[in-house]
């Protein structure tokens, strides 16, 4: 993981994966661009604290995925995200999936898996110590492997470091 | 499934976006949250340097250009003449009718560039000033960033200091700063409470080691800071159109930014009301308010209006989201409650925490509080610039310009990032997210018969100011493809005709009525809007209803 100093390196290497992680929360292509450029333009006035933020990344990713779900709780209750191809599956249910976790597992997921952060440096973003965030991959992993039928998952595994 | 299987599936379930998007939208929304954070910065001491190192403007003029005239009465900050140096105070007019015009007073020992006069937001140095700085060069800026009738809690990040302020205890920052093209500059910083007013001062040099010569120059030029006294203190929460009645056993604090934007802070602790650590000393028992008037993030629109009382319920609790924009969830054990609402053209997000989760009594007492909150609506646009302003704007960033001027032969305006294009009629003028910062509906397009000023709460507030009695200004919002519940789109016309046209007496449009119509075009939602002068012409009528006509989307 590289701390960036720049703000414009921060952007463009991580717009991509924090846009990912909202929309994996939220599946709508523009709400995940909204909340993914509000995160920044957050990132960006505060940008001389946050440049010594042990990981802006997290940080960004974490404060869009807050956006989101701000947005979220505000949409009527009738509306849905967009549609998602029907011939796919498995990104119906990997959504759904995420959904259905909690906001600190969804961060988890999120840190570790698109973002690419180690255990111990998705705990130092999050302020909590790796055994919580194993627990939250854990459950996050269990509850993908139960949304795709996956009978290999070994709830034992141990996670990538 | 193992990590690398887990990797790969979410990341096939998630679309590539495609590209990425412009910076600038981003750069713009930053400038907005800067400018409206910097009064929380004062009450919290968060930043290290507050937001006057950014690459925006103001009105203020050094050197040959003369300096914008103050508001009435006395300047709160100034310099006195110092031979040799250029001093000048300016004022920038407040956000909204309910605020006072933000004062700067600065001082330099050298002419500096004069600033674009047409910008406006946040006075003080701007980074065209501050780019050719030379090593002995000096330019210091002071300006008030909070403003509040009540006093002013403890904040480690606002010591109080008398005059005069002493250049060895400011912390030093050297560059480069955001947004500013060069790294040898250096900033001292003082930020401090100075005669009842939270100040930040700042002397910035050309160097990233200022000689002990040029420091001595830079204090003798501090020693002539002039800070007139705060009025009084006073316990009532009553200020930029909002107040509170507080019980005893509460303490609160209603400030504002120079902006006319309130924010209050009211808690049951006795810890005081520093933001950076009330939240941590909130006991099982107590209770906080706080309540943000929304001016950024204002989703007029996307937020209900107000229904009665202020009051939370169950239907409030939040769980796991932020306070105040900070990306932070509760502490542990604390219970956060959270509402937005909108009135009279005014949006707030409101926010409150229990140190503990509440019992209905203790619920109750909040509501009871919450249900003093009188707010004022902005009913009209009467208030005025400042003498010698040329800008008056909300939120207008200073950095707009007209992107189809009158002469231009391509009358076609287009924001490709929104997907919006109109056709302008011959003579006319038009810009590009004329309201920038308004969030929901986003604002899209404006086009007039004329050279106007971008800018305004929740509606372009400027031009509608400005409109010539023979004027004519057309402007479009969009939802995007997520139109807001209850609000009816047809399918965009193939012509349009204002006669018979509803009207839309918004309190965003500052009193007036402009014309309203909403589209559905492919899978946009676009509002449409029309004001026409008194005594517009036919052929001016007609270029309106052309204009509406054009606009395409998706």
């Amino acid at each position: 993981m590289t701390v960036h100093l720049g703000f414009r390196s921060l952007y463009e290497q991580e717009f991509a994966h924090v846009y990912r992680a909202v929309y994996l929360l939220a599946g709508d292509r523009q709400l995940a661009e909204d909340a993914s450029q509000e995160a920044f333009a957050r990132a960006l006035s505060r940008w001389r604290r946050l440049a010594s933020h042990p990981s802006p990344a997290a940080w960004v990713t974490t404060t869009a995925l807050n956006v989101a779900r701000r947005q979220l709780r505000r949409r009527p209750q009738a509306s849905s995200p967009e549609p998602i191809d029907p011939a796919n599956d498995d990104r119906i249910a990997v959504v759904d999936a995420i959904r259905g976790l909690s906001p600190r597992q969804q961060e988890a997921v999120a840190l570790h898996y698109l973002l690419d952060m180690t255990v111990a440096e998705t705990a130092a973003a999050m302020g909590i110590d790796e055994g919580t965030v194993k627990t939250h991959l854990s459950r996050a992993r269990d509850a993908l492997a139960h949304a795709l039928d996956d009978p290999a998952t070994d709830p034992t595994e141990e996670l990538t470091p | 499934m193992n990590d690398t299987e887990i990797r790969d599936r979410l990341r096939d379930a998630t679309p590539v976006p495609v590209g990425t998007p412009d910076l600038g939208r981003v750069e713009r929304r930053a400038r907005v949250l800067r400018w409206r954070r910097a009064g929380a910065v004062v009450v919290s001491g968060a930043l290290t340097i507050a937001a006057i190192a950014i690459p925006l403007s103001g009105l203020q003029h050094l050197g040959e250009v003369p300096p914008s005239a103050p508001a009435a009465g006395p300047p709160a900050i100034s310099f006195a003449p110092l031979d040799g140096w250029t001093t000048s105070t300016s004022t920038a007019p407040a956000f909204s009718p309910f605020g006072e015009p933000a004062t700067v007073a600065m001082i330099s020992n050298l002419s500096l560039p004069a600033p674009d006069p047409a910008s406006a937001y946040p006075p003080g140095l701007t980074n065209d000033q501050l780019k050719d700085l030379g090593a002995g060069d000096v330019a210091i800026e002071v300006q008030q960033l909070l403003f509040t009738r009540n006093a002013i809690p403890p904040s480690s990040g606002y010591r109080s200091a008398s005059l005069p302020l002493d250049l060895t205890d400011a912390s030093v920052a050297n560059g480069p700063f955001e947004g500013l093209a060069r790294e040898n500059v250096t900033a001292y910083t003082l930020r401090v409470t100075v005669n009842g007013r939270p100040v930040i001062a700042q002397a910035w040099f050309g160097t990233s080691q200022p000689s002990d010569a040029v420091l001595r120059q830079a204090q003798r030029a501090l020693d002539q800071l002039v800070v007139a006294p705060a009025p009084s203190p006073t316990d009532a929460i009553d200020d930029v159109g909002v107040s509170m009645s507080l019980p005893t056993g509460w303490t609160g604090f209603l400030y504002s930014n120079g902006d006319g934007i309130a924010n209050i802070v009211a808690s049951t602790s006795t810890a005081g009301l520093d933001l950076e650590r009330w939240r941590a000393a909130l006991s099982p028992s107590d209770a906080a308010i706080v309540m943000q008037e929304s001016d950024a993030l204002v989703e007029v629109q996307g937020w209900a209006p107000l229904q009665g009382q202020v009051a939370i319920g169950p239907s409030n609790l939040c769980d796991g989201c932020e306070m105040l924009d900070d990306g932070q969830p509760p502490p542990p054990d604390h219970v956060l409650y959270e509402d937005t609402f909108t009135t009279g053209g005014r949006a707030f997000d409101l926010f409150v925490e229990f140190g503990s989760a509440p019992t209905q009594a203790r619920l109750d007492a909040v509501n009871a509080v919450l249900a003093t909150l009188a707010i004022q609506p902005i009913v009209n646009a009467s208030d005025t610039p400042a003498p010698g302003t040329t800008r008056v704007g909300p939120i207008y960033d200073g950095e707009d310009r007209p992107e189809v001027t009158p002469d231009q032969p391509n009358r076609q305006l287009t924001w490709a990032y929104e997907h919006a294009t109109i056709t302008l009629p011959p003579g006319w003028t038009g810009q590009t997210d004329p309201v920038a910062g308004l969030e929901r509906p986003m604002s899209l397009l404006a086009a007039a018969s004329w050279n106007f000023t971008p800018g305004g709460y929740c509606g372009p507030l400027n031009a509608l100011r400005e409109l010539p009695t023979d004027g004519a200004l057309v402007w479009f919002d969009g939802y995007g493809s997520n139109p807001p519940d209850g609000m009816v789109f047809t399918p965009q016309p193939s012509s349009v005709s204002l006669s018979g046209a509803a009207t839309d007496p918004s309190p965003c449009f500052g009193g007036s009525s402009p014309y309203v119509f909403r589209w559905s075009i492919g899978d946009r939602y676009v509002v449409a809007h029309a004001a026409v002068g008194p005594t517009a012409s036919a052929s001016t009528i007609a270029d309106v209803e052309t204009t509406l006509a054009s606009i395409a989307a998706g």
